[in-house]
């Protein structure tokens, strides 16, 4: 049953994770033999993106223990080899908790099939009155309500991310995309807003110079007071001597210096710096540089999201490895290191032991020895299926929001709206991600926000009927929203649109992405981090520079692949398009110097 | 630089062009394919056939390729096939989703002399109906036609199996380059080439290209 691999590598990486996958792709590109293995079926470990049958075959098995059952008796080890099991305690994801706020099929109110009487009757008749168009629109509604059967049964057009995240449009990960040619592989979508709380309601942030000026909240003196600070913080840094009375302080203690009214305070804090009451100057500073300088390159906001969801981005790095002469198992159990002379030399997985000479582990694969910190780090998460934005808009929006903790005890929580034109959900939905540093578990530490924005109860579905029948014909669907929704403002503004109703929700705690290895750890081992709490991918990709640059002090990193024009085969004659449909021409040219490589 | 609909696909500038002689005023339509089927059944040989006109017998597996170009010329409208190989991923039954994700067109590949690529080729037009997506033109292809002394899986029954699944199917040689452009232009042909597919997008939902700093370059790749 279990493939038979060859079992000599200069590098051996388990898990395709994000950091993994990027040193593998590094280490392939160079020339080194690279074994990627993976435990799972599927690619990405903590950082997959699922659709919603896999995600729901994802939860089940975590119920599943994964870990080897292999005792060191059965490692066929030689002198001096020690053999240390490995261990997936370190990438636990715990508190998972599942809930759907809708009902079966079964469960729903027959007005459907009440409906297609009317509509069949209509179509005979033909009449073009009022009645029947109001009928059809009633009927147009109905059809379009989701049900628990529909969205199983649509699974297809879900990608739900384990770990969201997006890249800044200057970040280390988009420059590494374009300078290695990996770019080719993905599509992405701009983040089409920066949305911020402020006031009691959602508004758009400003980001460019030109949405600045076209704000209409911001008075002419604003404007000036946030082009000046934005200025000096793009163009001198956090080094410049303007900083240089706020080395210990706070960014906030900094910007109250500067005299700027509330509003400006609260885009510069909450939405370009990402900042809280916390953070240092230097850091608020370096955040609102990074956004500004992220600005303009591609779309309205210095973000981009990865089409079919984060989880693409390790398989294209993935891809470039196997395109180098990598070689890809999926479904193969790390068993663990055996180390000779405080080295690893090799790595026994089923029956097989693979000799290496760097050893390359994402942190569900480690051996208890050499951990010395199981970290902080903590994130929780938040995946919800609601049936409109936060904020509508005329057309869609994938929108990110920043949303600073109300009481000393809350963490910052981000929040990423995606729609279906990112591939995330189908038509009709958007799926919405929170995330921030776990305190307790991920349901209590996301409750305020969740509260805040969404309503997540259970869609009573004999409420739903009622609705259906007892409102007016001339009640739009919308305004009927509407005011269900009222209710729930509290006494806000009944301008607001209604808050998004969740249909589906999943909470779960990622494990920590700050372990550290002890003193004692062989040099030629190398640890990969889960999924961390920032909201780019920058720190995967940093570490994977590290790490390639121990293995390989003196080599390029993913340094440009070739474009497909530029791919010049051995024994080539003319290259470039030589198709006329004339397959005679061509068989002449038909040639069989088969030449055996060395 | 931004297009205006928030979609994109990084890109270095390299303005390389392949712009087919004489069709410049022509629809230019281009093509995610895919490559499918068990290893050495010569997929990589089909697509080496394809755009160099070469066949290697002991052709390594491919290095260094991330996919391969080819334009075919229909009338008024000129197709480019970017034409993604498995670059051995599928040996231990690990081709990474994306690897078929947006694609438009799928060549399945088995060989005639061995049944069971014929019966894995029947597993990945599954995984294909399964995964890809719903308006994906699949073709099969019985690959090393020119071994017809060995040969096991008859014409006749991959052409009922092509039939019942409204998959295209050729058999063919990389070899001797027998059917080799006459599969492509038959997925040519049966690809839409309407507006929206035909703007050069690799997942026909969004145009594919943006250039990174701004430079002219962004116009003349692939984008009409």
């Amino acid at each position: 049953m279990e493939d038979y691999l060859p079992n000599e590598y200069d590098v051996v990486v388990v898990g395709t994770g994000m950091t993994e996958s990027i040193v593998a792709a590094a280490a392939s590109r160079i020339g080194k033999k690279v074994l990627h293995l993976d435990s799972d079926e599927y690619y990405g470990g903590l950082w997959a993106t699922f659709n919603f049958d896999g995600l729901q075959k994802w939860i089940e098995d975590l119920k599943v223990s994964k870990t080897s059952t292999k005792d060191v008796s059965e490692v066929d080890l030689e002198s001096e080899e020690t053999f240390l099991k490995t261990s997936n305690e370190y990438s636990t994801v715990e508190n998972i908790e599942e809930t759907w706020y809708i009902s079966n099929d079964a469960d729903l109110p027959v007005v459907s099939s009440k409906d297609t009487q009317t509509d069949s009757t209509g179509d005979g008749s033909g009449s073009g009155d009022e009645k029947s168009d109001d009928d059809k629109v009633e009927k147009k509604e109905n059809v379009k309500q989701w049900s628990i059967d529909r969205i199983r049964k649509e699974y297809r057009k879900f990608n739900i991310d384990l770990a969201p995240k997006l890249l800044f449009a200057r970040g280390e990960l988009v420059e590494l995309l374009i300078s290695s040619n990996i770019a080719r592989y993905a599509e992405f979508r701009a983040v089409s807003r920066v949305a911020t709380f402020m006031d009691g309601k959602l508004t758009q942030v400003p980001c460019s110079r030109a949405d600045v000026f076209a704000n209409k909240t911001v008075s002419v003196v604003e404007k000036r007071m946030l082009m000046q600070l934005l200025t000096s913080c793009m163009e001198q840094g956090a080094d410049s001597p303007e900083f240089d009375g706020f080395r210990d302080k706070t960014f906030l203690e900094y910007l109250n210096t500067k005299n700027l009214t509330p509003i400006v305070q609260h885009y510069v804090v909450q939405a370009i710096a990402m900042a809280t009451e916390k953070t240092s100057c230097r850091d608020g500073v370096n955040r609102t540089k990074h956004f500004l300088n992220s600005l303009g390159r591609y779309g309205n906001t210095p973000f981009l999201w990865p089409m079919y969801g984060s989880g693409e981005l390790p398989q294209c790095f993935c891809r470039l490895c196997a395109v180098f002469g990598g070689v890809y198992c999926l479904k193969r159990q790390l068993d663990g290191v055996v180390i000779h002379k405080n080295k690893c030399k090799a790595i026994i997985s089923g029956k097989q032991k693979i000799s290496l000479e760097h050893l390359v582990l994402g942190q569900g694969h480690l051996p208890p020895e050499v951990v010395t910190s199981e970290g902080e780090q903590r994130i929780s998460r938040g995946i919800f299926i609601t049936d409109r934005s936060i904020m509508q808009g005329e057309k869609e929006n994938l929108t990110l929001l920043y949303y600073p903790p109300e009481q000393p005890d809350q963490e910052p929580v981000t929040l990423i709206e995606l729609g279906p034109s990112t591939n995330a959900c189908p038509q009709g939905l958007f799926m919405v991600h929170m995330t921030c540093k776990r305190t307790t578990n991920a349901k209590e530490d996301l409750a305020y926000v969740v509260n805040k924005f969404l309503k997540a109860e259970p869609l009573d579905p004999l409420a739903i009927r009622s609705s259906i029948h007892s409102h007016t014909q001339t009640v739009s669907p919308d305004k009927r929203h509407i005011q269900e929704g009222d209710q729930d403002n509290r006494g806000e503004s009944t301008e607001e649109s209604p808050k998004p109703q969740v249909l589906w929700s999943l909470y779960l705690n990622l494990p920590a992405s700050d372990i550290k290895l002890n003193e004692s750890t062989p040099s030629n081992l190398h640890l990969c981090s889960g999924p961390d709490l920032e909201l780019d991918f920058d720190f995967a990709v940093n570490q994977a520079k590290s790490i390639f640059e121990s293995m390989y002090p003196d080599k390029d990193f993913l340094p440009r692949a070739p474009d497909p024009e530029e791919i010049v085969l051995e024994g080539e004659e003319a290259p470039g398009p030589k198709f006329e449909g004339d397959t005679e021409a061509e068989e002449k040219q038909d040639v069989e110097k088969a030449e055996k490589e060395d | 630089m931004y297009l205006n609909d928030d979609y994109f696909v990084i890109m270095a500038n390299r303005g390389t062009a392949q712009r087919p002689n004489g069709s410049t005023q022509g629809k230019i339509c281009q093509f995610k394919l895919v490559l499918l089927g068990e290893s050495a059944v010569g997929k990589s040989s089909l697509v080496l056939r394809f755009v160099k006109g070469q066949f290697h017998e002991y052709q390594e597996s491919t290095i260094g390729a991330a996919f391969l170009t080819q334009t075919v010329c229909l009338d008024d409208t000129t197709v480019k096939f970017e034409i993604w190989d498995t670059a051995g991923q599928e040996r231990y039954h690990s081709l990474a989703p994306m690897y078929y994700r947006g694609a438009q067109a799928a060549i399945v590949v088995y060989d005639i002399t061995n049944q069971d690529t014929f019966v894995r080729a029947q597993t990945w037009v599954k995984e294909l109906q399964r995964q890809a997506s719903p308006s994906i033109v699949i073709a099969l292809a019985g690959n090393k036609a020119d071994l017809s002394n060995k040969r096991v899986v008859e014409f006749d029954e991959a052409q009922t199996y092509a039939d019942e699944n409204g998959l295209l199917f050729m058999e063919t040689s990389a070899k001797t380059a027998m059917n080799v452009n006459d599969i492509f232009l038959a997925i040519a042909k049966k690809l839409p080439k309407n507006e929206q597919s035909g703007s050069a997008s690799t997942s026909g939902q969004g145009r594919r290209l943006v250039d990174t700093e701004g430079q002219k370059a962004a116009t003349g790749n692939c984008c009409k």
